[in-house]
């Protein structure tokens, strides 16, 4: 697994942001509950699905593999700052 | 910036105005609730963008909030070993004597932020101000983070919260 802190990606959904420059993303978390805010077009990775840049935080084998990353700071007001998703949804960077 | 005029003084780093200026609709029949999740639909579909330039500057008259956002990015990483950092936006003093104000309640740029800053921009003053791409218009005061976020390897899946950043003066 990665390093802890170390930049990775995961599957996100993005829509126009208010500006130019930003993108509305939409991250799942395994729970099922989304979490969406506004992030600066450099933090995705253009794709099927796009990709966003996230922190690795730490993973679990049990009851699957599971990783926990930190959403990008832009993030911190909305409801949650980091997400738990399937280890085999996360890609190096 | 020049070699002559560095951005940063003694405690700040000062960042300019970029061109694009977000306005919202005047007029519509709305009203939000805030206990929706997340009102970036909202603002998306009820405010517009406009470009400025230095032969045409946007206009605030007193008492419209306007958003914008520094031409400046910046980028907070996070690192295991660190320093890291996170910092504050505030306003400049002389366009606070106009009645400009850059933030509301939101002056925080977490660590492991990377972007443009977006200003929440109010004319408190009587006279309409000109907004200039370039134009100096908040400073950057930059704290450092003690220790890294980590997570309780027992409570996975949606149920645990990344602790330990916190925020200390800068030494």
């Amino acid at each position: 697994m990665p390093d802890q802190l170390s930049l990775v990606y995961i599957p996100c959904e993005i829509k126009a942001g208010m500006f130019s420059t930003e993108y509305t993303v939409t991250v799942r978390d395994l729970s099922g509950e989304t979490i969406s805010f506004f992030a600066d077009r450099g933090l995705v990775r253009d794709g099927q699905p796009p990709l966003l840049r996230v922190h690795f935080l730490g993973a679990d084998e049990r009851p699957e593999p599971v990783a926990v990353v930190l959403l990008p700071g832009s993030a911190m007001d909305a409801d949650r700052r980091y997400v738990s998703v399937r280890q085999d949804e996360v890609v190096a960077a | 910036m020049t070699a002559a005029e560095p951005p940063f003084n003694t405690s700040a780093i000062d960042l300019t105005l970029g061109d694009e200026i977000l306005v919202p609709d005047k007029g519509a029949n709305i009203t939000f609730a805030l206990k929706e999740q997340f009102s970036s639909r909202f603002l998306e579909r009820n405010w517009r963008a406009v470009k400025i330039r230095e032969d045409q500057p946007f206009k605030l008259e007193p008492n419209r909030l306007v958003l914008g956002r520094t031409a400046e990015s910046i980028e907070f990483p996070l690192s295991s070993t660190g320093p890291n950092y996170c910092a504050r936006v505030e306003g400049r003093s002389s366009n606070a004597r106009l009645g400009l104000v850059v933030h509301l309640t939101a002056p925080t740029i977490h660590a492991n932020f990377k972007g443009t800053v977006t200003l929440e921009m109010v004319n408190f003053g009587v006279y309409p101000l000109e907004l200039t791409p370039g134009i100096k218009i908040c400073q950057l005061v930059i704290e450092t983070v003690d220790g890294v976020p980590t997570v309780v390897p027992s409570q996975f899946r949606g149920q645990s919260a990344p602790q330990g950043l916190t925020a200390s003066s800068a030494p």
